[in-house]
């Protein structure tokens, strides 16, 4: 894998989690589920963010950034904290082997960002119920 | 539609340490150094500087947390009311430790080249330090990930980092009684 489609490859990642975290965000009550909220709006905040870096990024390697898609396959079942809980600390994992990839096939400074993105990601699972791991990030 | 594009299969990271080990091992058969990156002269202090870069990096890895290992368990020992609280740093630094084993020539000695730090009295001020010891490493291990010539030795150093940190965060979560 070349660097821009490692690079891609997270775009493409980041684009469904600023999706899926906007739906899981959208389930939760800011209100009842305070904590649960605040998450999902860093997250999203987070998401957003990568997203952003990573398609400049890309555009400065000189390519064209991948498309978000028109929509992406929700969780089974988004009703009630622990079940929004569960959908976000899949995400996170997922999203965390991502830049484990990225990490893998990139070198210098983008390297060290994905490590850093790789290890926020890796603290979120906390936020979500999440309990730690030995190597959050590497490959299944 | 899939939500993400499922990660290709990826080398074996003990396999890639194996054979970094094999290598460097072939250079210092018979040396027995703490410091990889020793300045002196000694034949056998340039054979340990000059391994593949990243069996270096895996020995200086493993150096620092063969030393917060100690200052963990020395932390343990003087506070046992610590141990549960440190049980997952406990085996985090164990889990680490077996993965990049394999990766140092048997002829480098990582043990740790001083005794374990005195431990602080207060239980807090203990914790903070070994959480202050960790977050260290968590930030060496990113620097040693940039460096790292392979990709997989990278990713393997990167999710140790990530591993760490997640520990730091919990470490600094609940306070606990001075």
């Amino acid at each position: 894998m070349t660097p821009l489609e490692a690079l891609q490859a997270t775009l493409a990642a980041e684009h469904a989690a600023v999706y899926l975290t906007g739906v899981l965000g959208a389930q939760a009550s800011q209100s009842r589920q305070p904590v649960l909220y605040a998450a999902l709006t860093s997250a999203y905040r987070a998401h957003r963010r990568n997203r952003d870096h990573l398609t400049v990024a890309i555009t400065t390697a000189g390519g064209v950034p991948v498309a978000a898609a028109v929509a992406y396959e929700l969780p089974p079942a988004m009703s009630n904290a622990s079940e929004l809980n569960d959908a976000a600390l899949q995400l996170e994992r997922r999203i965390a082997e991502t830049y484990g990839q990225l990490v893998e096939n990139t070198a210098g400074a983008e390297r060290r960002w994905a490590l850093v993105a790789l290890t926020e990601s890796a603290t979120r699972y906390l936020e979500f119920r999440g309990t730690p791991e030995m190597f959050p990030g590497s490959a299944s | 539609m899939r939500l993400m594009s499922p990660t290709p299969p990826h080398p074996d990271r003990r396999a890639f340490l194996l054979l970094g080990a094999g290598a460097a091992a072939a250079l210092v058969t018979g040396c027995g150094l703490n410091n990889p990156f020793d300045t002196s002269t000694t034949p056998a202090a340039e054979a340990v500087r000059n391994l593949a870069p990243d069996v270096a990096a895996a020995v200086t890895a493993v150096g620092r947390l063969r030393t917060n290992q100690a200052n963990l368990d020395a932390a343990r020992a003087a506070h046992p009311a610590l141990t549960k609280r440190l049980s997952g740093l406990t085996d985090l630094y164990r889990a680490h430790l077996e993965a990049l084993v394999a990766a140092v020539p048997d002829g480098v000695d990582t043990t740790p080249a001083t005794a374990p730090r005195p431990v602080p009295a207060g239980r807090a001020a203990a914790l903070a330090l070994v959480g202050k010891d960790a977050a260290a490493v968590q930030v060496g291990l990113v620097d040693l990930a940039v460096q790292a010539r392979s990709g997989p030795f990278a990713r393997l150093l990167g999710s140790m980092s990530a591993g760490l940190a997640q520990q730091v965060v919990l470490l600094q979560r609940t306070p606990v009684a001075r």
